[in-house]
C-alpha cells in the first residue's frame, strides 16, 4: 500500500507509469488521489483564495499533526495511561478535538468584526458579535456582516474575512479548551 | 404565663439572630459546596448573557454512592450533559458524545463555586449585604469584590435554608451585567430521582478524550496574582489550524487561553471582545503572535501577553 502511495505521489507529480500501474492505483487509492492532488497543488501554490478558506481545516484533520516548535527547547514528556471503558482519542486525531470542535461552536458563534454602536462607551473598538442562543445560531458563515462603513473601507474585504476567521477560531478554541483542559488526569 | 411565652420567644429569636450573625461568608460558602455535593435537588435554571437567554434543567443526588450532576437544554436542541463523580460527558447534536475526566462541566451552572472556596478568599474580598427572594425562596446576598483590578466580580444569592446557590450575576469593572444564572424553581427531596438514579448505574462507553501531552516552553515573567499555569500542550486551532503552543492559566473561577503562533500576514487587532465579556488582546512579539482569549479585564489580558517568554 505505501508502495503504491510512492507510485501514485510521483504519478501526480509527473512521472509516467504504464497503464496497468495506473488502473491499479486509481482502484486502490481514490481518495489518496484527490489528497495528492491538493498537496502537490498547495506546494505549488496552485489553490485559488476561495479554496484556501475551507482548506486548511479539511487537511488539519485528514493527515496526522505534527506541531511546530516555536520555543528553543522541547522537554519530554511521559504520560500515565488510563484505562477507561469506552474508546480512547487523542485530541490530535481527526476524531479528537476537530470531531467535538462543532459542538463549541454551537455554544457561541462569533459573527462579525463590528463597530460597537453609539451607545457604548468604549466606542471604536472592534468587537467580536456573539450571535443570541436562545435558538441556536448557525455555523459561523463567510457572509458579510452589517460593518460601519469607516472601518470597512480601510479593510480589503480578503483580509477582513481572513481577520474574521481568525478571531473566531481563537473564541472558539478558548471555548472548547475550558472543556478539554478540565481534564483532572492532565498533569500539572 | 404569657410574659413566659414571650420571654422565650425573644430569647429564641435574639438565638437565632445571634446565630445568623454569627454565620461568615466563609460559612456560607462552606455550606454551600456541602449542599451542592450532597443534597437531592432539582433546580430549572435560566441563563442570561447580553442578548441571549437560554433555560436549563440542572439536577444534582447521590445514587449509589456517586455523585451525579446532570445539566440540560430545555430549548433548541437537545444539548445535554452529565457528571458521574470524575467523568463529564457531553451529548450534544453536532458531535458524537465524548467523555473527559474532570470534576465539572464546563456549562452555565449554579455549581460553579463548589471547591472553590479556597480560591474565593484568596483573590475576593466577601461581603454579606441584603436578602433578596430568588425563586420564591429567601436567599442571602453576598458580594464578591476581587481584590485587584485582575478578574471581574461576583454577587451570590444562597438559600437561606438549604444554602444552595440559587442565582449568580457576574460584573466587568464598569458595572456592566455579563452573565446571569438564576434559578426559577428549587425542588429539594429525600430520594435522587429517577433519572440521577438512572445516570449513576449507566455503565460510561462514550469515546473518552485522552489528557493532552504538556509542552514547557514557555513561561510568564508576570500573572494576576492567583493565576497559575493550568494545562499546556500544542494542539492546532480548530477552523483556522493554525500550530500554536498553547497554555491554560486559571484563577480557579476563570479560564484564560494564551496562544503563541508563529506571526502571521496579517496582525490581529491589539483589542477585541465578544458582548458577553470575553477580551481577547493580540500582542506581536518579534516572529510571534501572542493571543491571549478570556473572561478578564483587557488590560490584564494585554498584560499577560506582554509577559510570556521562552523558558
Amino acid at each position: 500500500m505505501s508502495n503504491n502511495k510512492e507510485a501514485l505521489s510521483s504519478f501526480i507529480d509527473g512521472q509516467e507509469l504504464s497503464a496497468q500501474q495506473l488502473d491499479l492505483l486509481i482502484a486502490e487509492s481514490e481518495s489518496d488521489f484527490e489528497r495528492y492532488h491538493l498537496i502537490g497543488d498547495t506546494i505549488r501554490d496552485e489553490l485559488s483564495p476561495a479554496f484556501s478558506l475551507d482548506f486548511a481545516s479539511k487537511v488539519s484533520a485528514a493527515i496526522a499533526l505534527e506541531p511546530t516548535i516555536l520555543a528553543p527547547k522541547k522537554v519530554e514528556v511521559t504520560q500515565e495511561l488510563v484505562a477507561p471503558r469506552g474508546n480512547v482519542v487523542s485530541l490530535f486525531g481527526r476524531f479528537g478535538s476537530y470531531g467535538i470542535a462543532a459542538s463549541v461552536a454551537a455554544v457561541m458563534v462569533v459573527s462579525a468584526i463590528q463597530l460597537q454602536s453609539n451607545q457604548s462607551i468604549d466606542q471604536g473598538i472592534p468587537v467580536l458579535q456573539t450571535i443570541p442562543t436562545g435558538g441556536y445560531a448557525s455555523p459561523v458563515s463567510l457572509q458579510t456582516p452589517a460593518v460601519n462603513n469607516d472601518v470597512q473601507q480601510q479593510m480589503a474585504q480578503k483580509e477582513r474575512l481572513e481577520l474574521q476567521r481568525r478571531m473566531n477560531a481563537y473564541v472558539k478554541d478558548h471555548l472548547l479548551q475550558q472543556r478539554l483542559k478540565s481534564s483532572t488526569s492532565a498533569p500539572k | 404565663m404569657i410574659i413566659t411565652r414571650s420571654l422565650v420567644g425573644v430569647i429564641s429569636l435574639l438565638v437565632s439572630s445571634f446565630a445568623l450573625a454569627e454565620k461568615t461568608p466563609t460559612d456560607w460558602l462552606k455550606n454551600m459546596d456541602l449542599a451542592h455535593q450532597t443534597l437531592n435537588f432539582t433546580l430549572p435554571m435560566v441563563h442570561l448573557e447580553p442578548k441571549s437567554a437560554q433555560t436549563y434543567l440542572f439536577e444534582h443526588g447521590v445514587s449509589q454512592g456517586k455523585q451525579v450532576v446532570y445539566i440540560a437544554a430545555l430549548s433548541g436542541p437537545v444539548r445535554h450533559s452529565y457528571r458521574v463523580d470524575n467523568l463529564v460527558t457531553y451529548m450534544e447534536p453536532e458531535s458524537r458524545p465524548y467523555t473527559i475526566s474532570a470534576d465539572k462541566i464546563i456549562s452555565p451552572s449554579p455549581a460553579i463555586f463548589v471547591g472553590k472556596t479556597q480560591h474565593i478568599l484568596e483573590n475576593y474580598s466577601l461581603t454579606m449585604i441584603e436578602k433578596g427572594r430568588i425563586a420564591g425562596r429567601v436567599t442571602q446576598l453576598i458580594r464578591l469584590k476581587a481584590k485587584d483590578k485582575h478578574r471581574f466580580n461576583y454577587i451570590l444569592w444562597l438559600d437561606l435554608e438549604t444554602s444552595l446557590l440559587l442565582r449568580y450575576d457576574l460584573f466587568d469593572l464598569n458595572n456592566n451585567l455579563l452573565e446571569q444564572v438564576q434559578a426559577v424553581g428549587l425542588q429539594v427531596s429525600e430520594l435522587p430521582s429517577e433519572n440521577i438514579v438512572k445516570l449513576s448505574a449507566k455503565p460510561n462507553d462514550e469515546t473518552q478524550m485522552m489528557a493532552a501531552v504538556p509542552q514547557q516552553n514557555w513561561t510568564f515573567s508576570w500573572l494576576p496574582s492567583g493565576f497559575k499555569i493550568q494545562a499546556s500542550d500544542s494542539h492546532r486551532v480548530v477552523n483556522t489550524a493554525e500550530t500554536v503552543e498553547y497554555l491554560m492559566l486559571t484563577d480557579g473561577l476563570s479560564q484564560v487561553s494564551v496562544y503563541v503562533a508563529k506571526a502571521g500576514n496579517i496582525e490581529l487587532p491589539a483589542k477585541l471582545f465578544t458582548n458577553n465579556g470575553i477580551a481577547m488582546a493580540n500582542h506581536r512579539q518579534g516572529q510571534l503572535d501572542i493571543t491571549v482569549v478570556g473572561r478578564i479585564p483587557y488590560d490584564t489580558a494585554m498584560k499577560i501577553a506582554r509577559s510570556i517568554q521562552p523558558k
